[in-house]
This record gives structure tokens, sequence and C-alpha cells, in this order.
């Protein structure tokens, strides 16, 4: 639980990073620009206000535009000097304020001194640009906020502005209009933010993703590494010691080195092997031949196997298996769709462990049922809906280390080998159960562990679909079968 | 011939790979000179047992085993005044900083990474062997004083 809030905080402010960054380059891009625009004004207002000398109303309008300007540009040099300084959301709101002041103050400049007419309206269009800065630079509730300020401004420009009378006879109609395109200019912004904010979070997932593979490969060279590093010294010591005294050596001695020299070897050849060949089961698990396949045939199979060493790293051998008791409690009637080698890899791969994981004399249990399970399914309708469906489940229980809780997650992770795993005799390279999960959900089926803890010993279900109606003719052949 | 004209060192070895205890074995015991006895420990228990029953020249330990692990051999060795002068060489694949001083300051005299060599392996043993008591008193204060 902890370690998921601490993997949220990471991923928080993975995106918070991203987001400033972002800001960053709108604010590169706005604050000339907006400098600029405040400078044309103040110089056109306090111009105009000069030469205007004579109209007073027009003077005041002026030199309050200017005054305005003037305070804007202070904002916005502000608002740059924070930028320089890093401090990127102090710069937008800077920004994102003086957009509000700059916009609402020239407009009611502006209809101080001039009449509502047919066309003058048309001037509170550019009350738009300051919800074009909240929406770019600011949060969904800022944007609501100001989008409802300047609504008011509108409002009350409306009603207190002197009206001509075509502008006063469709005064609700123009207001409704206005108030509306405020609303639809706030909802596309609202949707530009929205893009924004999921892109981002896109980029935070596969950045988190392939960190966490980053990690997970980390703590597999760390554990191959002490795979191969002792197996390697054992070589080394045979070889080198051949090396050097194969001249007083007696033949016996000579022999005994060269066959473990090999025998380790051979051993280090496998793990290589298992290793390289994790990327080629990874591309075919595209390419299954599923099989309705009798489950106590198919184990019967498998069993065997068990008894055969050296192919793999991880096969256990002879004796071992043979020191077990294996419980095998299958009715014959089961029978599973999945593909044959496939499946038989997983088992195998599941039983080398529990015989690995579990003492000596402990027995190892494997049954296989049939379980009714509320699956949602996809109906041609498309609607969801939750109906029964039937399913082979197996499971093989052994009474040996078991697992500790916090660790049952990262099992079927790629590279992982549990810490007690790298400290214990028991080879492995901690992809075994990452190929088996693999191959599971490739055949449609589930694949997981329960275990009460260390020293309870652990039970690996897996769960894999029945045969299509069909081949029901085969269920019932092998019943008669067997 | 008194048993300890055989050899020149005994060695104790503790690790729970039984190939690598072999393999060091077959490396350490098929020299001529100096000529070694070995005895092996496949955890820290059975080595600490062997250490202070035999009182070896030398003991190397490995770090990462099921149960103790090597660095509690080595503080539990240099704890107690029997084995506290013993020689003492971690041999381990773990190959990072933090991991040589982990060992070091637990003890060691050498630390040695997997894969070695029997030569590197034997010029470690006579290097620590050939450490006086003082030496190693030394040498493990500047480890304590560089971490203070």
């Amino acid at each position: 639980m902890r370690q998921a809030i601490f993997r949220h905080d990471i991923k928080q402010a993975t995106y918070e990073e991203y987001r400033q960054q972002h800001l960053l380059r709108l604010l590169r891009i706005i604050l000339p620009g907006f400098l600029a625009l405040a400078i044309v004004v103040l110089v056109g207002a306090a111009g105009a206000a000069f030469f205007m000398a004579g109209d007073l109303a027009t003077e005041r309008s002026c030199m309050m535009l200017s005054v305005i300007s003037a305070l804007v540009i202070i904002l916005l040099l502000v608002a740059r000097r924070s930028l320089r300084r890093s401090r990127i959301k102090s710069a937008a709101v800077l920004v994102v304020f003086a957009g509000i002041l700059g916009t609402t103050s020239a407009v009611s400049c502006w209809f101080v001194t001039h009449h509502l007419d047919a066309t003058s309206f048309l001037n509170l269009i550019p009350l738009l640009a300051a919800i074009l800065l909240v929406g770019l630079l600011d949060n969904v509730r800022n944007l609501i906020l100001t989008t409802t300020l300047l609504n008011a401004v509108t409002l009350a420009i409306l009603l207190f502005t002197p009206r001509s009378p075509a502008v006063d006879a469709n005064l609700p109609l123009i207001a409704a209009g206005l108030l509306m395109l405020q609303w639809l200019f706030a909802a596309l912004m609202l949707a530009v933010q929205r893009g924004v904010h999921d892109l981002l979070s896109e980029v935070v997932t596969a950045y988190e993703r392939s960190r966490q593979l980053d990690s997970l490969k980390d703590a597999f060279i760390s554990s191959v590494n002490h795979e191969i590093r002792t197996p390697l010294t054992s070589m080394v010591m045979y070889i080198d010691t051949l090396k050097r005294q194969h001249r007083q050596m007696a033949q016996e001695q000579l022999q005994f080195g060269l066959e473990r020299a090999s025998d380790i070897g051979q051993s280090l050849t496998d793990l290589v092997k298992t290793i390289l060949s994790t990327r080629q089961v990874e591309q075919e698990v595209a390419d299954l031949s599923l099989e309705a396949l009798p489950f106590l045939r198919l184990i019967n199979q498998v069993l065997p196997m068990l008894d055969v060493q050296g192919d793999a790293p991880s096969a256990v051998s002879g004796k071992q298996a043979a020191q077990r008791d294996l419980r095998l409690r299958v009715a014959p009637v089961v029978v599973v769709w999945a593909d044959r080698v496939k499946l038989q890899q997983v088992l195998l791969n599941i039983l080398t462990n529990a015989l690995k994981y579990s003492e000596p004399g402990t027995p190892i249990e494997i049954r296989a049922s049939y379980v009714m399970l509320d699956i949602p399914e996809t109906t041609h309708t498309a609607r969801r809906q939750r109906a029964p469906r039937e399913m082979v489940e197996i499971t093989i229980r052994d009474y040996g280390h078991g697992i500790a809780p916090d660790q049952i997650p990262l099992l079927f992770q790629k590279f992982v080998r549990l810490p007690e795993d790298i400290a214990s005799k028991v080879m492995g390279n901690g992809l075994g159960l990452y190929l088996s999960r693999l191959l599971i959900d490739a055949m449609g089926g589930s694949i997981w562990v329960e275990s009460e803890g260390v020293g309870h010993g652990s039970t690996f279900f897996v769960r894999l679909p029945v045969p299509p109606p069909h081949f029901d003719a085969l269920r019932n052949a092998t019943v008669d079968q067997q | 011939m008194a048993p300890s004209q055989q050899y020149d060192y005994l060695v104790v070895i503790v690790d729970d790979n039984p190939d690598l205890l072999m393999s060091l074995t077959f490396a350490l015991t098929t020299r001529q000179s100096p000529r070694f006895r070995i005895v092996t420990a496949d955890n820290g228990i059975d080595g600490l047992e062997k250490v202070y029953t035999l009182q070896p020249h030398c003991v190397v330990i490995d770090v990462r085993m099921p149960g103790l692990e090597g660095t509690q051999v080595v503080h539990a060795l240099r704890g107690d005044p029997a084995t506290a002068t013993i020689p003492l060489i971690i041999l381990s694949a773990l190959v990072q900083e933090k991991d040589l001083l982990r060992g070091m300051y637990a003890g060691a005299d050498e630390y040695l990474t997997k894969p070695t060599t029997p030569d590197a392996l034997i010029c470690a043993i006579e290097r620590v062997i050939s450490l006086s008591a003082s030496e190693r008193f030394t040498r493990l204060k500047s480890l304590v004083e560089q971490e203070d």
C-alpha cells in the first residue's frame, strides 16, 4: 500500500514537472507578444490623450488606459523576472492577471466614450483573449471564475452604456449571444486543457513504465550478476588449475577437473540461453495453437519431464523429483482449451519451482476442476453483461518456503527474483513466472499465487478456458475413455 | 610425519554453493607450494563451529548465504578474542563499493570479488596471513576513522 502511494507520488511529481515545462514553453511565446502589445497600447493611449486634449471624456479615457497599460507592463515585467528565476507558476498567475486587467480595462475605457450600436458591441470580443490566456495558463476552476467575471463585465457594459434604439430592442438577444460566445470559448479552452492533460498523463505513464522497466532490469542484472559470477569462479578455478598443474596431476584428478569444468560451462550456457530466449518467447506468444486437451493426460506427460536432468537450467534432478510425494487430484473429465507445448512449459515451470522451493519429503498437490465464474462479457450490442462462464482451474500446492505477502505482486514481473531467492541456494533467472504469465494470458487464462506467508507454502492457480461448445463431444469421449 | 607438516596452511572456506567449494578445494589442494588443507562449510553456523574448533590459518567467506550472512560471520569471529586475529577473506559476487566497504568494516582483511583466479586467491591468503595482529588492528582502526 505504502509502495503504491509512493509510486503515485512519483507519478504526480513527474506530471507536475512535465506540466511546468509545458507552461514554460507557452509563457516564452505569450509573454513577449503580450508585452509588445501592452507597450503599443500605452504609446497609442498616451498619444491619443495628448492629441485629443479638447475632448475631456476621451482624454480621461485615454489617460486611464495609459495608466492601466503601464500597470500591465509592470506586471508583465515582474512575470518575466519570475520566469527567469524559474518561478513558472508565479509568472503564469501574473500573466493571467495582467491579461484580465488589460482586456477588461481596455474594453471598459472604450465604452466610456462610445455608444452601443449595431457594430460597436463587437468591441467586447477582446474579452475572449482573457479566457484564452486563463485556458492556456491556469486551471479549470479559474477558467470558470474568469468567464463568470467577464460575463458580469459584459452585462455591466451592456446595461450601463448608452444604447442605440436597434441595440436596445435586441438587448436580451445580444447579451445572450455574447455570454454564450464567452462560455463557448471557455468550453473550447477546457477541451484544449483536457487534451493537454491527457497527453501529459500518457507521456508520464510511458515515462514511468520505462523507468520501472529500467529498475527491473537493474534488479535483474544484479541477480544475474550473482548467478553468473559464482559458477564462473568455479570454472576459472578448474581451468586455471588444469592449465598450470596438469603435468603433476593424476589421471583421475585431471578427468575430474575437466568434467566439473565442462558441467559448469554447460550450466552457464543454459542460463545464458534462457535469458536470451526470453525475447523470442515474447514474440512467440502471438503464435499459439489452441486445442482441446484432456488435462489428466497432459499432466501425466509433464510429470516424467521433471525427471529429465540437464536440458533446462531449472531442471530438477530425478532423485529430487522421485523423493517427492506428487498427489494428483484431477477428474478425468477436465478438458482445457490451450496450446499443448506452452501449457506443458508453464506446468513444468511451476512444478519445478514447487520442487525447488520446498524441502524433500514434503508433498506437492496438483488439482484441476471446473469452476463457474461471473465474468463480464461483451455482447454483440456492445453492452457489457455479467454472465457465468465455465473455466478450468488448476492448482499446484507445495508446503515449502512460501512467499511474503508484500512480495507476491512482484512475482510475475520480468527479471524479478525475490531477495530471499538471491540469498538462497536456489538458482534462477527471474524469468520463469513472467514467461508463464505471458503464455497463460495469451491463452485467455489467468495465473496467480496465494501464500499465507514465509514458511507456509504456496498455491499457484492457473485458470484456462474450456473448449468451445462444439468440442463438448471430446469431453464426453474423454469421460468414456477414462 | 606430524599432521602439521602435511600442509603449510589450514584454510576454512564458507560458501553455500557446493560447486564453488569443490572447485576451490580442487584449485588449492593441487598446489605443491604452498600446500593447503581445506575444510569446507556450506553455511555460516557450520563455518563458525569449524573455525572455533580448528583455529585455521585463514578463513574464506562468501557474503550471500542462507541463514547467517558472511558479514555476520566476520563480525562474530572478530568479536570473539579466540578468533579475533584469524585472517579473514571475503570472496563475494557483490561487486559494488558499498558491499566492499560493508565487508571491510565488518572486519575482513581482504575483499575479493568473484570471479577470481587461484593465483589471486592464494596471493590474498598469503598476504592476510602475513599481517600481524597490530597491523590488522591499525587497518581496522583507520577504516573506522575514515567512516567517522
